[in-house]
């Protein structure tokens, strides 16, 4: 059998099962309680007049999501907004300061598809949280360590069983001191993530 | 306060490079290799930020 042939028989074998999968009748319960999630990434500094020297963060980000406080059935869907609260603890792997620890509150959009398998969000917020600020000591560090942060993230959630989630997503994050301190070069950051949640 | 005359704003201004954010002049500091010699502040007549002699 030539390698041509084998790539397609996967590819077959591959699309039934999928079709297979697709016709089993799906009863996942609705997702309106609330929801626990533990977030990974990799976040790279990016421009938009921030820090000209290079940063990456490592956040790890642990989210509790309130029950929806709306849903409304859009484009063969539901469509959801909700609320979540976050611990940020983001170590510094590259750039001046070595972490960054904060809270942040945000406003979410979901979309659901009519199986509840697949999610669709947007999310966007702020709040606050303190680093080891270095900008006294290296030019391009942040001036001081209580800072405001601003984020906004978007991705998608696959719901792989009655009570669990995993995502993948895109984060954008701003910290800066709103001018509290003379020396405030702030940080734009942008980069992948990967979650697990538990419904409840 | 006082109004500035034309050669205050000259000096202090309109005789510099002007930049949008304190980021992007520190990194025209940088680019320069004049970092540690440098600060950035935000001018007061025209709201844009300049670089000044650290001393």
């Amino acid at each position: 059998m030539n390698s041509r042939r084998a790539i397609w028989l996967v590819v077959a074998g591959l699309w039934s099962a999928g079709c297979a999968r697709a016709e089993e009748p799906v009863t996942f319960r609705p997702n309106l309680g609330y929801e626990l999630e533990m977030m990974s990434g990799v976040l790279w500094k990016v421009g938009g007049g921030a820090t000209p020297l290079s940063y990456t963060l490592v956040p790890q980000i642990l989210s509790l999501k309130i029950p929806p406080i709306s849903a409304r059935p859009w484009a063969g869907g539901t469509l959801v907004m909700r609320s979540r609260f976050s611990l940020l603890m983001e170590p510094i792997v590259r750039g001046p300061e070595h972490y960054y620890l904060g809270l942040a509150a945000a406003g979410e959009i979901e979309w659901r598809d009519a199986s509840g398998r697949f999610t669709a969000f947007f999310a966007a917020g702020g709040g606050f949280g303190v680093m080891d600020s270095k900008g006294y000591e290296v030019v391009g560090g942040q001036g001081q360590d209580f800072n405001l942060n601003w984020l906004m993230h978007c991705g998608a959630r696959y719901r792989t069983g009655e009570n669990w989630q995993v995502s993948a997503g895109l984060y954008f994050q701003h910290i800066s001191n709103k001018g509290m301190n003379k020396v405030n070069p702030g940080l734009n950051a942008l980069g992948p993530t990967l979650g697990i949640s538990k419904l409840f | 306060m006082k109004k500035p005359t034309r050669e205050d704003v000259r000096q202090r201004c309109s005789r510099k490079r002007r930049y949008l954010t304190q980021g992007d002049a520190l990194e025209a500091a940088m680019l320069r290799g004049v970092e540690r010699q440098r600060v950035a502040y935000l001018c007061p007549i025209c709201g844009r930020w300049h670089l000044a002699s650290a001393g």
